[in-house]
């Protein structure tokens, strides 16, 4: 049965675009289907000499429709409308210890801060939330609704008023949301405490040992603990072979430090996958009735990636845990895959040049081809993955009948917000139809990642660990539901 | 990492092999003048980077033909395709130019220039790649009775376009290893095994490994 996201536009048409980065592929020439494209072969030559461009996304293909928004609340107050929309939508990190920098659970707090609040708001830069909403509808939206934005700046523009505690909207602040069973907890091994060198970032890796299975089990629950919300800023949970866990343990204490720098590793690190991952602002990872899974292999490991954001100077310890539920079958078996050029990845294909304010790449390809043999299959969630330099970026699915579905648009880039979002409901993959990733860049002095809190003269970045990236990551079922 | 290791394994299983047989099928002689050699090979080629294990073969059928224009000039061409539908197929054509450096009759060696140039076009999953290509392999023939061993170390360039990337220039190195198996006054056998360097670096990796098993029919 095909399900597809609600609400999510399907549009006619397209563009042709090739990438926009240093000019020297010729950016406009007949597309490159199959058989236009051998037939082009075939008369010897002549594509090589133009290139080739990709169809590109139309310009309505993540456009909003009219809004439904029709006046809202005339005179909000602080416990029937305001304090709702805080504890729901701000709270999970502006708590005490959270990773943002004040707690939002008072009216005391939430007047102290006012005139932050209102700029955030106002500006759509809080909650972070960095998909455009009328592309599609993911599950954990943590934006604000038109209604939500226009009632917290009715309130703060009308000086706050408190209003009556026994009209409240009955919600208070929720704790972090458990697993509704925990299979397996692992903890690192001993407290890191990151430091801050040459770079703004802590990229650290540790070997967590003790999964308790032998044999081959699904994670069907995730969920990460940071010891310290306030600096762990990603995790990513991978599985290693218990043979490769001595080689990778070597390299651990070797800057007599806990773990080991995970930053500019050469490809020795050979992990079978990825068992989850968390951002701030995550909540935990069920599957209803256990149905979906992702493989943990028989005989792994955990070899466990935190970023640990410590611009701010903060060099308090963490010791981060994870929380498991597992089973030892399942309907769906979730994977993974992966959309970027593979030319990108060598030498000079990602070329974004110093001072270039839009560089962009794009790429396009039937993904059924090498992930379920020609089959269709069932698309459950999406990643854009770039790096500090992005400055908006979209993903998309070119249907063999030329319309274009919207999965993913992230207008305005923000790496350290760069999360998976789960489709709303899961989107149907068909052979025959592309899935599109385009990834624009700013380059300029203005965009640069500072170092040390200076900014750092653009420079020509490519693919690469500490350079850039541009990739879409999907997570996807063979069968559904 | 993670990411590239990722984009990696798909690249080398969907097109990783499927241009990089450059310049092959070659003997040291060259084909006496007004006289047409035909060629018709079935190969194998595989290619990724140092560092990866994965490294898939990807069949390609090659058929050309060569002509004599002096005694020792010679001129030909090639047409190639992998016919594996849409997980990658390519098609290639190439030109060759074969010169005679040395050839004394009562010497068991034999030497020749063989630069081609040429075009691969290579489809995979609905995406397009092409390479364009020029190499210059040094042919050394050594005569085994009727037959020659042909070691070809060979030096070459190659230029990678895609829709949404910028060019790559790669300079290569590679050497072959062949046996001209003559039956008969015109028909020959030739397997051959080659195996090139690029410098197609990825990220982490060093450079990239390419490889080439075939096993021509000259006529």
């Amino acid at each position: 049965m095909m399900a597809m996201a609600k609400a999510r536009p399907r549009v006619s048409g397209t563009h042709r675009e090739g990438h926009r980065s240093g000019a020297r592929v010729p950016a406009s020439a007949p597309s490159c289907d199959n058989r236009a494209a051998l037939r082009l072969a075939i008369a010897i030559g002549l594509a090589a000499l133009a290139g080739c461009s990709i169809d590109t996304p139309p310009a309505n293909f993540a456009a909003c429709g009219p809004s439904s928004f029709d006046g809202g609340v005339a005179a909000p107050d602080y416990w029937h409308d305001a304090k709702p929309i805080f504890d729901t939508k701000c709270a999970i990190c502006h708590v005490d210890g959270g990773i943002a920098p004040m707690p939002l659970l008072t009216l005391t707090d939430a007047r102290d801060w006012a005139g932050l609040i209102r700029n955030a708001v106002d500006r759509k830069l809080m909650p972070p939330w960095p998909p455009n909403d009328c592309c599609g509808e993911y599950q954990h939206d943590r934006s604000l609704s038109d209604l939500e934005r226009d009632t917290l700046l009715r309130w703060i523009d009308a000086a706050m008023p408190e209003g009556d505690m026994a009209t409240a909207t009955p919600s208070m602040p929720l704790p972090p949301p458990q697993l509704s069973r925990v299979d397996v907890t692992l903890r690192m091994p001993e407290a890191y405490t990151p430091v801050a060198t040459e770079e703004t970032s802590d990229l650290r890796c540790f070997v967590v040992e003790g999964w308790p299975y032998d044999e081959e089990m699904f994670v069907t629950g995730f969920d990460v603990r940071p010891g310290n919300p306030a600096i762990v800023h990603h995790v990513i949970v991978q599985t290693v072979d218990a043979s490769s866990v001595p080689d990778l343990k070597a390299r651990e204490h070797a800057d007599g430090r806990p773990g080991f720098d995970c930053r500019n590793l050469r490809g020795e690190l050979h992990v079978n996958g990825a068992a989850g991952g968390w951002t701030p602002g995550s909540v935990p990872q069920e599957s209803p009735d256990g149905t979906l899974g992702v493989p943990f292999p028989a005989h792994s490991d955990v070899l466990l990636q935190i970023h640990y954001d410590v611009r701010a100077g903060v060099t308090m310890p963490d010791q981060t845990e994870m929380h498991f539920q597992v089973a030892r079958s399942v309907k769906h078996r979730l994977r993974a895959l992966v959309a970027a050029n593979p030319l990108w990845l060598a030498n000079d294909g990602l070329d974004i040049p110093a001072g270039d304010p839009d560089a962009m790449h794009n790429f396009a390809y039937d993904p059924t081809v090498y992930y379920s043999k020609g089959n269709p299959f069932f698309l459950h969630a999406i990643n854009l993955h770039m790096h500090y330099l992005g400055s908006h970026g979209r993903i998309g699915i070119h249907r063999a009948d030329g319309s274009w579905d919207c999965l993913l648009d992230i207008p305005d880039w923000n790496y350290h917000w760069s999360s998976w979002y789960q489709l709303a409901e899961p989107v149907q993959f068909n052979p025959g139809d592309l899935l599109y990733v385009e990834c624009h860049w700013d380059n300029t002095a203005s965009n640069q990642a500072p170092v040390n809190g200076m900014m750092p003269p653009p420079r020509d970045e490519h693919w690469a660990t500490a350079e850039e990236m541009c990739a879409a990551l999907g997570l996807f079922t063979d069968t559904w539901p | 990492m993670a990411v590239t290791r990722a984009v990696l394994l798909v690249a080398v299983s969907l097109a990783g092999g499927a241009c990089t047989a450059m310049s092959t099928i070659k003997t040291a002689t060259t084909v006496p003048p007004g006289q047409t050699q035909y060629i018709g090979a079935i190969e194998a080629n595989g290619g990724a980077p140092l560092e990866l294990p994965v490294k898939p073969l990807l069949p390609e059928l090659a058929v050309g033909l060569r002509r004599g224009l002096t005694d020792r000039l010679e001129v030909g061409g090639k047409l190639t395709t992998c016919p594996a539908g849409r997980r990658a197929t390519t098609a290639g054509v190439e030109g060759e130019v074969k010169v005679q450096l040395r050839r004394v009759p009562w010497s068991r060696i034999e030497l020749a220039l063989g630069p081609a140039a040429g075009f691969r076009w290579i489809s995979a999953a609905g995406a397009a790649m092409q390479v364009t290509y020029a190499t210059v392999p040094f042919l050394m023939g050594i005569d085994v009775g009727r037959h020659q061993i042909v070691v070809a170390p060979e030096a070459g360039l190659q230029l990678w376009t895609s829709a949404g990337s910028n060019e790559i220039w790669a300079p290569m190195l590679g050497l072959s290893l062949g046996f001209v198996w003559r039956i008969g006054q015109r028909f020959a056998i030739v397997p051959e095994a080659a195996a090139y360097r690029a410098d197609v670096r990825i990220d982490y990796s060093r450079g990239s490994q390419m490889f080439h098993l075939g096993i021509g029919f000259l006529y």
